[in-house]
C-alpha cells in the first residue's frame, strides 16, 4: 500500500481521490453483477462483471508505476539529448553555468524547471549537493557520475582532464541509451507479435462456439 | 513513373479485408461493413501516420547528410558558400524544391531558414554552432565534434531500426494473413457445416469482433512502429544566440 501511495503521489495524483474513484467504479461492476444475479440467477454472464472488475483493478493500479517509469525514461532520454548540447557548449568554451543556462532553450517544460532549480541551487550552494540532487531525479547512477564530473569541472577550474572525464562518462552513457533505445523499440514491436496470435485464438473460439451452437441445435432436434 | 497514391494502398488493404470477410461469412453486408470500416481506418489513421513516419525518417536522414557534409567541407575549404553547395548536391524531392526557392538568400540565412524544414533540436544546435563559428572563427570540426558524434549515433540507430522494423512488420502481416486463413478455413475445410454456421448470430458477431480486433491491432502496431527517433523542435523554444 505504501509503494502504491508513493507511485500515485509521484505522478501527481491524490491517494484519497484515486481510491475513491476506484471504489466508485468497482461498485458499478458489483452493481451490474448484483443486477444480473437478481434477474438471471447464477448465470454464466456473471463472469463478465467479475472479469471486468479484475481487469479494471489490474490496469487501474498498475498505471501509476507505468506512468512513473515512462516519465523517468523520458527524463533520462532528454538528459542525454540536452547534455550532448551541454558538451558542445563546453567544447565551444562556455563555462558550466552558462552552458547549463544555454541548454534550457532546448528543454521541455518539465526539464527546464529541473534545470532552473539546479541553476538556482548552484548559485546558493557551491558544493556537489545541487548536482547530486539533480541527478537523483533521474534515478540513474551513470547520470550521477556525469553530474559529479560536471561539478569537478567547476571545482577544479574546468581543466582539460575533467572535460575529458566528462566526455568519456557522457559518451558511455549516450552509447548505452542508444543501445537501450534500440532494444526497447525492437522488444515492444516483438511483444506485439502476440496480437496476430490472439487474432487466431479469437478466430478459433468463434469457429468452436459456432460449431457447438450448431451441434447443440442438431442434438435438440434429435 | 508516377507513384501510386497512398490511398490506393489503403483501398487494396480494405479490399483484402472485405474480400476475406466475404469468403469467411458469405454475407455481403458483413463484407461491405468490413471494407468500409477498414477503408476509413486505413485512410484516416494508418496511411497518414505511416506517411508522417516516412517523412520523419527521410528528414532525419537528410539532416544527417546535410550537416555532416557541410561541416566536413567547411573544415577543409573554410567557405560557407562552397560547403552549402556540396551539402545540397545530390538532394532530391521536397528538400531540393525548397533549396531552389531560397537561392536569393545569403548562405547563413538559408541554413537558418532550413530549421523550419528539419524541425529537429539537433539541427537547431547545428545552426547555433555555425553562428558561433561565424562570430568567433576557430576549427569548425572541433567545435562541432560532439554534434557529429551524436548525429552519427542517431543515424546508426535509425539504420539499425529501419531494417529490423521492416522485417518485423513483414512477420506481423504474415501472421495476420495466417489468422485470416484460419477464419476462411471453415468455408472450405468444414464445407458441410458452413451452410448452417453462416446464418448463426454467434458466428457473424464473432467475425465482426475478429475484424474489429484486427484493425485495433494494426493501429496499436503502427503507433509503436511510427514512434519518432528524434525529438522534434518545440515551437515555443527560443534558440537564440548563445551568450
Amino acid at each position: 500500500m505504501a509503494s502504491l501511495r508513493k507511485n500515485m503521489e509521484a505522478v501527481g495524483c491524490s491517494f484519497k481521490k484515486e481510491i475513491l474513484l476506484y471504489l466508485l467504479i468497482a461498485f458499478l461492476f458489483l452493481g451490474a453483477g448484483a443486477a444480473l444475479w437478481y434477474f438471471r440467477g447464477a448465470d454464466v454472464l456473471l463472469l463478465v462483471p467479475t472479469a471486468g472488475l479484475v481487469v479494471f483493478s489490474f490496469f487501474y493500479f498498475s498505471r501509476y508505476s507505468t506512468i512513473r517509469k515512462a516519465r523517468l525514461a523520458q527524463l533520462n532520454d532528454e538528459f542525454v539529448t540536452l547534455f550532448t548540447f551541454f558538451g558542445i557548449y563546453i567544447n565551444d568554451g562556455f563555462n558550466v553555468y552558462n552552458a547549463l543556462e544555454a541548454i534550457q532553450a532546448y528543454a521541455s517544460f518539465s526539464f527546464r524547471a529541473h534545470l532552473g532549480w539546479l541553476l538556482k541551487e548552484i548559485e546558493e550552494d557551491k558544493s556537489v549537493r545541487p548536482y547530486v540532487n539533480f541527478a537523483e531525479k533521474m534515478e540513474s547512477l551513470q547520470i550521477k557520475e556525469v553530474m559529479i564530473s560536471i561539478y569537478q569541472m567547476v571545482d577544479e577550474g574546468g581543466g582539460g582532464a575533467y572535460i575529458q572525464q566528462f566526455r568519456h562518462l557522457f559518451g558511455a552513457l549516450s552509447d548505452q541509451r542508444h543501445e537501450e533505445q534500440r532494444e526497447k523499440r525492437m522488444s515492444s514491436l516483438e511483444t506485439l507479435a502476440i496480437l496476430p496470435l490472439a487474432g487466431s485464438a479469437v478466430a478459433m473460439v468463434v469457429l468452436a462456439l459456432s460449431i457447438v451452437e450448431i451441434m447443440g441445435g442438431i442434438m435438440s432436434v434429435l | 513513373m508516377k507513384r501510386a497514391s497512398p490511398y490506393l494502398y489503403a483501398f487494396f488493404f480494405s479490399l483484402i479485408l472485405g474480400g476475406s470477410a466475404y469468403l469467411a461469412s458469405d454475407q455481403w453486408i458483413v463484407a461491405l461493413g468490413v471494407l468500409a470500416l477498414s477503408f476509413v481506418a486505413s485512410s484516416l489513421l494508418f496511411v497518414p501516420s505511416l506517411l508522417r513516419h516516412l517523412q520523419e525518417e527521410r528528414v532525419r536522414h537528410e539532416c544527417y547528410q546535410f550537416v555532416n557534409s557541410f561541416l566536413i567541407t567547411l573544415s577543409v575549404c573554410q567557405s560557407l558558400d562552397h560547403s552549402y553547395e556540396v551539402a545540397i548536391s545530390g538532394i532530391q524531392g521536397e528538400f531540393k524544391d525548397l533549396t531552389a526557392k531560397i537561392t536569393h538568400m545569403r548562405v547563413d540565412e538559408r541554413i537558418e531558414y532550413l530549421k523550419d524544414y528539419f524541425r529537429l533540436e539537433i539541427y537547431a544546435m547545428f545552426v547555433s554552432i555555425l553562428r558561433l563559428y561565424i562570430d568567433r572563427g576557430g576549427d569548425v570540426l572541433n567545435l562541432a565534434s560532439e554534434l557529429l558524434n551524436e548525429l552519427t549515433r542517431i543515424e546508426e540507430t535509425g539504420r539499425y531500426l529501419s531494417g529490423k522494423k521492416r522485417r518485423n512488420a513483414v512477420q506481423f502481416v504474415l501472421m495476420w494473413t495466417m489468422a485470416l486463413l484460419v477464419m476462411c478455413f471453415v468455408r472450405f475445410g468444414l464445407n458441410s457445416f458452413f451452410d448452417s454456421i453462416k446464418t448463426s448470430r454467434t458466428f457473424l458477431l464473432g467475425i465482426t469482433v475478429f475484424y474489429g480486433f484486427l484493425l485495433i491491432a494494426f493501429y496499436i502496431y503502427l503507433r509503436v512502429y511510427t514512434r519518432p527517433l528524434l525529438v522534434a523542435r518545440k515551437e515555443d523554444s527560443s534558440h537564440g544566440k548563445p551568450a
